[in-house]
């Protein structure tokens, strides 16, 4: 009994669904956007935005029974608190299994746009040689396009979203279309000036980020309050209900059905298309089914994957769109984690106004054009760094009591700290996969997924690597103090998950074709990080946002066409 | 505020910042949104958990670590307040057991000082060497290695003046006064600059989590 029909329907609200549902509504069709998770309404649904730290439960400090209760995954990203606790996946509700010798951190939103709500906005293009890099050292299968062929779409999204930076012609970092870029502290420009005088090719560069430097497209200019996370009513920076959603709705032909669980997609084999979704109604449990002549997966590298594993029929027993076999294969994420801390004694005169939602950016600078003599690793890693004049919170530990302690704790202290965090390249693995539990479901009767990914040599070599250059980096920049680790995250807490159903010419050896569609059905198109046929250095949001916009205006022309 | 918000707010106050435990989630997440939309300060809840004796002595300590000055000080920012429901509501029992019987602890040097003189209040600056003192005795403690800081965590194996001290820091510089009479507070920038002067009296800004980057 189908319950109603589209032209597309979208699985998926954040990042990438969002841009699906703009750009097949903006080019007239009728889209079904749904999404696993409750709603949440622009402005209306940012409970904890702006609230003061006083009326936080205890002032901030983390809700640790409610977290390893109910969010013991999602607390690992760092920014949730009282908040904003409802946009998280609650992860005692759905659960997922890893090999217990490999954890992984599986880091989901949980609300209506999904992480485009969360993310830290950064925002950077893939370079030539990164679309090169699997074609040139025979990692993996080379990509299906060029830097070229994607130039174009960056342009479009950057246009739209709005992208703060600096230009800085670097072939590794291809510039984009900028708004102003936000102004580095006045330690920052110090360490600049230094690296460049003595470390000519580290480049360090403002963050290129999807907050807006000054109005753009109807939506204001950051107020620069500080906690991006808790949701901006003022829709300063990028998300699906801030950017997408609007421009969707806009054009009258959108549904957005939240609390939507897609089980599985249906196959029909004489029209060789997917003809039906199948749909569970998260709040009342009854299921639906919805048809549509375009089905656009964007519901995120795993979960996605996880629905097509889940559709396998008579005709595709290893999983829908799988002929290939390579589905759930070949999961990445970038390595993560803090690769060193320095305390610098320059500019103490020096302090700021406003709350800067963005930090500075070191682009790879190993193993550009050819490989260098003494890296012990192929491809390479990117730092984002950040500064801080220590305040109360970090001089707490002081000795003493009264006057002098109030005193200490009160006033900036006496010198700046920089922090970097190094965010290396990820080789696709065959055996980093994703699989179906043969046995355990979740509470709506969906086999959960398994995940099962380590790191390998060339992800820990360019670890230790990064420990190297960042010491290095430091002595060049002046610090009179450094530590360095080179210890990366767990796989999934880079948040930058990405494989599973792979782009490639070679439908042997892949999942989609250059246009995220699936080879082996065309009507199906996957167009969010499980596309994703290597992994760059850089994040890669940006990236999925271009392949989106690039996929739907040829899935559109197609359909237009008669042709799907 | 309208007569049926009063009473909504009067209701959760008494009720307390947390539902049973056990309680759904979303459950505990609709309960803190409606304290945000009302605007509950977080110290606005009753606590019950110390003993009165326990009450005045964590009183003059938050007093002595941070003292009114020519601003206002911890007692001003009802820290001890603070710290009585942080202690009954967010330590782990094993967290609470310290901080508990380092204040018994205290009250017990005090209580064997009183006896050895007429005093009926132990002098100020007696506590403060009791302070002093426990601080020499930890100083060893995780807690004040360079690099710890307070964050949205806690180190559990923090001694008991370590505790005292966080949570009388963080019970003072998050709460209103301490956020918006003592640093400085702008919730509302507006914009960003990189490189202002720092003037020699000029305190740090209040931030919206401890620890916060921004």
């Amino acid at each position: 009994m189908i319950d109603k029909s589209f032209d597309a329907i979208v699985v998926g609200s954040g990042i990438t669904g969002g841009w699906a549902a703009k750009e097949l509504t903006e080019k007239g069709l009728n889209v079904l956007l749904l999404d696993r998770s409750p709603d949440v309404k622009h402005g209306v649904d940012y409970h904890g935005e702006h609230v003061p730290s006083w009326q936080m439960p205890f002032y901030g400090k983390d809700e640790r029974q409610l977290n390893d209760r109910d969010y013991f995954v999602s607390k690992h990203a760092g920014v949730m608190d009282a908040s904003n606790r409802h946009l998280f996946n609650n992860d005692r509700q759905n659960p997922y299994q890893y090999d217990s010798e490999k954890p992984f951190q599986w880091i989901r939103g949980g609300g209506v746009g999904g992480r485009s709500l969360l993310w830290y906005r950064q925002s950077y293009r893939f370079s030539e040689a990164d679309f090169k890099a699997n074609s040139e050292d025979g990692h993996g299968i080379p990509w299906p396009i060029s830097y070229q062929d994607l130039a174009p779409w960056y342009d479009y999204v950057e246009d739209f979203i709005g992208v703060s930076g600096q230009a800085e012609g670097l072939p590794q970092l291809p510039d984009g279309k900028f708004l102003p870029p936000m102004e580095m502290y006045g330690i920052e420009k110090t360490v600049k000036q230094r690296l460049a005088k003595k470390m000519p090719k580290v480049t360090m560069t403002m963050g290129r980020s999807a907050v807006l430097t000054r109005n753009h497209r109807g939506r204001a200019a950051c107020h620069y309050c500080g906690p991006c996370e808790r949701g901006c009513s003022t829709g300063s920076y990028f998300s699906t209900q801030s950017s997408t959603l609007p421009a969707a709705r806009a054009t009258n032909r959108l549904t957005l059905r939240p609390d939507s669980v897609v089980e599985r997609l249906e196959y029909d084999p004489k029209t060789k298309r997917v003809s039906i979704v199948h749909v569970i109604d998260a709040k009342s449990g009854k299921r639906h089914q919805y048809s549509s002549k375009l089905v656009f997966l964007c519901a995120s590298t795993i979960a996605s994957t996880q629905i097509l594993l889940n559709s396998s029929s008579e005709h595709f027993p290893k999983g829908m769109a799988n002929s290939s076999g390579e589905l759930g294969q070949n999961l990445m994420d970038h390595t993560t984690g803090i690769i060193g801390s320095a305390v610098f004694l320059d500019n103490l005169d020096n302090y700021y106004y406003g709350n800067r939602p963005n930090g500075f950016y070191i682009p790879r600078f190993r193993n550009n054009q050819k490989q260098d003599k003494d890296a012990e690793f192929i491809r390479g890693y990117g730092f984002q760094g950040n500064s801080v004049r220590p305040h109360w919170s970090d001089l707490v530990n002081s000795k003493g009591f009264g006057k002098v302690y109030k005193e200490t704790l009160t006033k900036p202290g006496n010198y700046w700290a920089i922090g970097l965090a190094g965010f290396g390249e990820c080789l696709p693995y065959s055996d980093n996969r994703v699989t179906l539990d043969p046995v355990k479901k979740d509470r709506f009767g969906i086999p959960q997924v398994h995940i099962s990914m380590a790191f390998r040599d060339n992800e820990l070599q360019a670890r230790a690597d990064m420990a190297v250059q960042a010491e290095k980096i430091f002595r060049a920049a002046g610090a009179v103090y450094y530590i360095t680790e080179s210890e990366s995250n767990a796989p999934g807490a880079g948040i930058h998950e990405m494989g599973t159903a792979r782009m490639g010419d070679n439908p042997e050896q892949s999942v989609l074709n250059k246009w995220n569609q699936a080879h082996d059905i065309p009507n199906l198109f996957v167009t969010d990080g499980s596309c994703m046929v290597s992994s760059s250095c850089v994040n890669p949001s940006l990236t999925y946002m271009a392949l989106t916009a690039r996929a739907c205006d040829y899935a559109v022309s197609q359909f237009k066409q008669g042709l799907i | 505020m309208n007569r049926r918000q009063f009473i909504e707010l009067t209701s959760l106050i008494l009720a307390g910042s947390s539902l049973p435990a056990g309680a759904e989630s979303r459950e505990q997440i609709q309960h803190q949104q409606k304290l945000f939309a009302l605007g509950q300060n977080f110290i606005d809840q009753p606590a019950t958990f110390f003993t009165p004796q326990q009450r005045r002595l964590v009183a003059r300590l938050v007093e002595i670590i941070i003292p009114r000055t020519d601003t206002p000080g911890a007692l001003d920012a009802r820290a001890d307040h603070f710290i009585e429901l942080t202690v009954a509501h967010y330590m782990t029992e094993e967290e609470r057991k310290t901080f508990v019987s380092g204040l018994m602890g205290l009250q017990a040097k005090i209580d064997a000082n009183k006896a050895n003189t007429a005093d009926d209040e132990v002098e100020t600056a007696q506590l403060t060497r009791y302070l002093e003192e426990l601080e020499a005795e930890n100083s060893d403690a995780t807690w004040y290695q360079l690099g710890s800081r307070v964050d949205n965590g806690f180190d559990s194996t923090a001694p008991f003046i370590c505790q005292l001290k966080e949570l009388t820091a963080l019970g003072f510089f998050m709460s209103e006064v301490g956020a918006t009479q003592v640093l400085h507070h702008n919730p509302m920038p507006g914009a960003f600059e990189g490189e202002t002067t720092l003037s020699s009296d000029q305190p740090s800004w209040a931030r919206n989590r401890p620890g916060d980057l921004s």
